[in-house]
């Protein structure tokens, strides 16, 4: 996921009236678990 | 266009209550103490805030909630939304053609929830003597100073949102850093670890030098007493051999002179047997057994031809006899038609033939008993004489035996007196050796085998702690994603996502700060304008700071400068006309889209210039911005609830 993305999912989240903070940290964990498989792959 | 309200049993107004407020005018709600107006506040503000899912998110809404009556207040539970003596309060409003509805119990459960409700209307849309803005310019509120309005431009505007998102990744990369750090600590336990191993390996390499020394000086020493031993042993073992040479050489010289006499007697046997064995054969040959058998079987043979032609006679006269059996007296022969016979001549004649035909047999059968015992007799002298060479043979093995034996004691003398003698050789020798053995022993030996027995045992320790070292090794590791990684492996991770939180985190920030200075920038231009709008020329300069202070210039009468005054110095009415024009700013700046303006227990404290002031001010913004603003005043003098339009 590219920055600009990443960014986009956080103004999605930030400017919507019911904010869904669970949602969100669910979708943080998954990027960053994405991150570490990308350095298990490098490594 | 009207607003309808009606509602039951909110507050303090038991049963049903209708109510209509005009559309872009101000409404008045007069009446004295105790007559309900705040609950017609209150059933409005709850129905324009609380929110359709009836979730406020926030301890900080919630708060709001329970300081203005909406939900049951902790502090204060008997007040509550719900009328003491009901079980459930309801609230219908009408307005634009759209109906919302809220229907709450006493114990706090939602039956109906308003389909628009917005519970930033507790922040924005009404001001009271305990709402937000009264209850912080008063001190009142525990969390804010007097001045401090950040959370008017962050919990309005998205930048609150924004910085729940970023508290969420903070909390998440502190998380990391713990993890990082304990990584860390592992990573630096490792090296102690590895440390530790290099180091034991280094003492264990000069332990094993030193021991190597010592077990070279210790493995002569012991080569030494174990050569002693193993001449020792050896020598014992020597006069053990010799010992035993000597009896089987003494063994053997008893047994040899017992063992010639035992020869001497079986020669003698042999020679006896070996006599009887010739008389044996002497009288088998004597007699021609062969010759003796066919005589006899001859004599059966001519016996048995003489019984068989005796048969057919017998035969003959049988039958003859048969045809005789009905005739009397003599007829002729039939067999020659010449002589006479009869029945009784032929019975006669049958039993003559029938007596030498068990003559016949008799002589058949004694010639075949003495052939019989001829062999019998034969085949024993055979057997007999089988025996005796049997016996023969036994005794000649018996003594070969005994020969082989007699060799073997002569040889048994022969060879363990050689024996006797290297051996006795063999052991002077080692006694020798031994000797000179004893000489080379050292007499620190017991040093040394104490000294190397501690080394050895020092050197098991230092085994066993690496052994332990490389455990700890294999274990350190770092439980993450489900797995066990390796620290280095764990740290990249973290880093990778501490640095991706960072910047997310950063970025977050810097939104929530875009929310706070757009809303301040807007809030600022809204108090102004209202200010202004207002007339309250007593101040200038009301604003939000860049630390989101409220910054305040008033007019000094005794200078006619405006000077800075802290917000907590203001007086009860300055405040009042600060927190009027702060909460129409809030609404204007985040709220314009809900066309309703609650105002609650806060104008009948102005004076009477500034209230005048105040409601044509309202009066005339629910004309401009086509509102719905309603306030109550107090009015002693109005015993029942009037709803009156400002004109």
């Amino acid at each position: 996921m590219s920055n600009e993305e990443f960014e986009q999912i956080i103004d999605r989240y930030a400017q919507d009236d019911h904010l869904n903070i669970n949602k969100f940290r669910q979708q943080v964990l998954n990027t960053l678990k994405q991150l570490a498989e990308e350095i298990a792959v490098e490594s | 266009m009207k607003a309808r309200l009606s509602f039951h049993n909110v507050g303090g107004l038991r049963g049903q209550h209708n109510f209509e407020y005009e559309r872009g005018k101000l409404s008045i709600i007069k009446g004295s103490n105790s007559t309900g107006k705040s609950s017609i506040i209150r059933a409005l503000l709850a129905v324009l805030s609380v929110p359709a899912d009836g979730d406020f998110q926030k301890r900080f809404y919630l708060r709001e909630a329970e300081k203005l009556g909406i939900l049951k207040d902790p502090m204060n539970p008997i007040e509550g939304f719900v009328n003491i003596h009901e079980n459930v309060a309801k609230v219908n409003v009408r307005f634009n053609g759209t109906p919302l509805n809220y229907e709450v119990t006493q114990d706090g459960s939602y039956i109906t929830l308003p389909i628009t409700g917005d519970r930033r209307f507790l922040l924005a849309g009404i001001l009271a003597g305990n709402s937000k803005i009264s209850r912080q310019l008063a001190g009142l509120d525990d969390n804010t100073e007097p001045d401090d309005f950040r959370w008017a431009v962050s919990e309005l505007s998205f930048a609150s949102n924004y910085e729940a998102l970023a508290y969420e990744m903070m909390t998440l990369k502190e998380n990391y850093e713990m993890g990082k750090d304990e990584a860390k600590r592992t990573l630096n336990e490792i090296s102690e670890l590895e440390t530790e191993r290099s180091s034991l390996e280094t003492q264990k390499q000069q332990l094993t030098a030193i021991l190597n020394d010592l077990r070279d000086k210790n493995q002569e020493i012991k080569n030494l007493f174990e050569r002693r031993q193993k001449i020792t042993e050896s020598i014992q073992d020597n006069k053990n051999k010799l010992s035993n040479y000597q009896t089987q050489v003494n063994i053997a010289n008893e047994s040899l002179p017992l063992t010639r006499s035992q020869l001497e007697y079986l020669d003698l046997l042999i020679n006896d047997k070996k006599a009887q064995l010739a008389k044996y054969d002497q009288a088998i040959k004597s007699v021609n057994k062969e010759e003796l058998i066919n005589k006899l079987d001859e004599q059966v043979q001519e016996l048995i031809q003489k019984r068989n032609r005796l048969e057919g006679s017998l035969n003959l006269y049988v039958t003859a006899q048969y045809n005789l059996r009905r005739s009397k007296g003599e007829v002729i022969c039939f067999l020659c038609n010449e002589g006479k016979i009869s029945f009784d001549k032929i019975n006669q004649k049958l039993n003559n033939l029938r007596s030498q035909k068990d003559k016949f047999n008799s002589q058949i059968q004694s010639l075949n008993y003495e052939k019989r015992q001829l062999d019998t007799k034969y085949g024993r002298l055979e057997s007999e004489k089988d025996a005796i060479q049997t016996e023969i043979n036994n005794l000649t093995n018996e003594k070969n035996d005994l020969e082989t034996n007699f060799r073997i004691q002569n040889s048994t003398i022969s060879v363990n007196q050689s024996k006797i003698e290297r051996t006795t050789r063999d052991i002077e020798k080692a006694q020798k050796r031994r000797d000179e053995i004893i000489k080379k022993i050292p007499p620190e030996y017991e040093k040394i085998n104490v000294e190397y027995t501690n080394k050895e045992q020092e050197d098991s320790q230092i085994s066993d702690r690496i052994l332990i070292v490389n455990q700890k090794l294999s274990e350190a590791n770092i439980p993450l994603l489900g797995k066990l990684l390796r620290p280095q492996h764990a740290i990249r991770i973290y880093d990778k996502w501490i640095s991706f939180l960072a910047k997310r985190i950063n970025f977050t920030q810097r939104r929530a700060e875009e929310q706070r200075k757009k809303a301040t920038q807007e809030f600022n231009q809204n108090i102004q304008k209202f200010m202004s709008e207002l007339g309250f020329k007593e101040f200038r300069d009301v604003a939000l700071n860049n630390e989101y202070r409220l910054y305040v210039e008033r007019l000094d009468p005794r200078t006619g400068q405006y000077v800075f005054q802290q917000v907590k110095t203001l007086s009860t009415s300055e405040k009042l006309a600060i927190a009027i024009v702060l909460q129409m700013a809030l609404k204007e700046t985040y709220l314009p889209s809900i066309p309703f303006v609650l105002i609650d227990d806060v104008i009948s404290d102005f004076d009477d210039e500034r209230k005048s002031k105040v409601l044509n001010y309202l009066s005339e913004k629910a004309k401009n911005s086509d509102w719905y603003i309603i306030t109550t005043l107090l009015d002693e003098n109005i015993e029942n609830i009037q709803i009156t339009t400002h004109t």
